[in-house]
């Protein structure tokens, strides 16, 4: 990564001492009510019948290689594969994540 | 800019609005997971505008350029209270006529993201996951950010986020493999540890010397950035996007640039 866009990503976390504390407050919600939270927002999605896309970096290392496919059928969701890019797939390959969030075809 | 949601609560969110405002396309409307912020989309948001979308990128509160209140001053960084927030932007960014393209991308941005779409689907168009965890390990947090919820490492990395963030984040594909790193910190702390342990019990003056080392060290690490005016909560700026990208290291680039 460009040290520049390294340095932009930890700027916030210098600026403010507040910034820790938040950090640790968020993990801590999403690691106790994570799970939970979205398993009651897909089944929500499920019932409302909202439109769901999926876009997956393929070398998610975090998250693994594919979505998951139960909850990808639950919510009946297309699928697009970001070929080359990792969690953050918008910071690894933004040309494609765009295509993929207009709708068009991504190689 | 900045929008306060909800109205008076002291909660400033930073954002990012780009392209036309009468497309007749839905709005789209870009979170974010953590840790980052609306920066990941810098290089995203051009492409969406220039396919005549219009498009806005946000800091969730907390992260970012948006405000970073004290847990417990007002806002506890809740799931709960980040859905309400959203729901509370929506209104505010006048977003509430039309239906709208969620993307939520990562942890956290894609739980509040799924949860603020199933409990308005009416507002929602399309709501796009972007590597967000959806079966067994949803709501599980990678290996290197797992410190945050140890007691021990949680209280050393909320006195230095550097602690954590600092290091090395491994495979998260090819441009997260380092986190941002002040050139030579670790290396120096390395060479602290080979003094201290050189020094059993030395003398008064070799422990004053130590502690200046230690001291010069902090504040090495709050040096290697260059520190920005936060805007005061009494007062949001009214600031072009030029003057609000300027010194933060980030531009995309709008009409007023």
């Amino acid at each position: 990564m460009d040290p520049n866009d390294q340095a932009a990503y930890l700027q916030p976390m210098l600026l403010d001492g507040n910034a820790g504390f938040i950090a640790v407050a968020v993990a801590k919600q999403l690691k106790a009510q994570g799970a939970a939270a979205m398993a009651a927002a897909l089944s929500g999605l499920a019932s409302a019948a909202v439109p769901c896309q999926v876009i997956w970096g393929n070398s998610d290392a975090w998250f693994g290689e594919n979505p998951d496919a139960a909850a990808v059928a639950a919510v009946n969701a297309t699928v697009v594969k970001v070929p080359g890019a990792g969690h953050f797939a918008s910071e690894d390959w933004a040309e494609k994540v765009t295509k993929a969030l207009l709708g068009q075809k991504v190689e | 800019m900045y929008v306060e949601a909800p109205k008076g609560s002291g909660v400033e969110w930073f954002f990012l609005d780009v392209g036309r405002k009468d497309s007749p396309q839905p709005p789209m409307l870009l979170l974010h997971g953590m840790p980052s912020y609306s920066y990941v989309w810098r290089e995203v948001l051009p492409g969406l505008a220039a396919a005549g979308r219009r498009a806005i990128a946000v800091d969730l509160p907390g992260w970012g350029n948006s405000t970073m209140l004290q847990v417990g001053a007002g806002f506890d960084y809740t799931l709960e209270e980040y859905v309400d927030a959203l729901d509370s932007l929506v209104t505010r960014l006048e977003l509430r006529g039309q239906p709208l393209e969620l993307v939520a991308p990562g942890l956290l941005g894609g739980t509040v993201g799924a949860l603020w779409a199933a409990r308005h689907p009416e507002a929602v168009a399309k709501l796009t996951l972007v590597n967000v965890p959806l079966g067994a390990d949803a709501g599980e947090l990678p290996k290197c950010l797992k410190p945050l919820t140890n007691p021990f490492t949680a209280s050393i990395f909320c006195q230095n986020p550097l602690n954590v963030v600092g290091k090395p984040i491994e495979g998260a594909g090819r441009s997260f493999r380092s986190f941002p790193l002040a050139p030579g910190v670790r290396s120096a702390s390395r060479r602290h540890a080979r003094k201290c342990a050189a020094w059993p019990g030395g003398s008064d003056k070799k422990r004053r010397r130590t502690v200046m080392y230690v001291v010069m060290w902090v504040g090495s690490l709050r040096g290697h950035a260059p520190r920005a005016r936060k805007p005061s909560l009494a007062s949001p700026p009214k600031a072009t996007s030029r003057e609000v990208c300027g010194g933060r290291g980030m531009c995309v680039k709008t009409e007023a640039c």
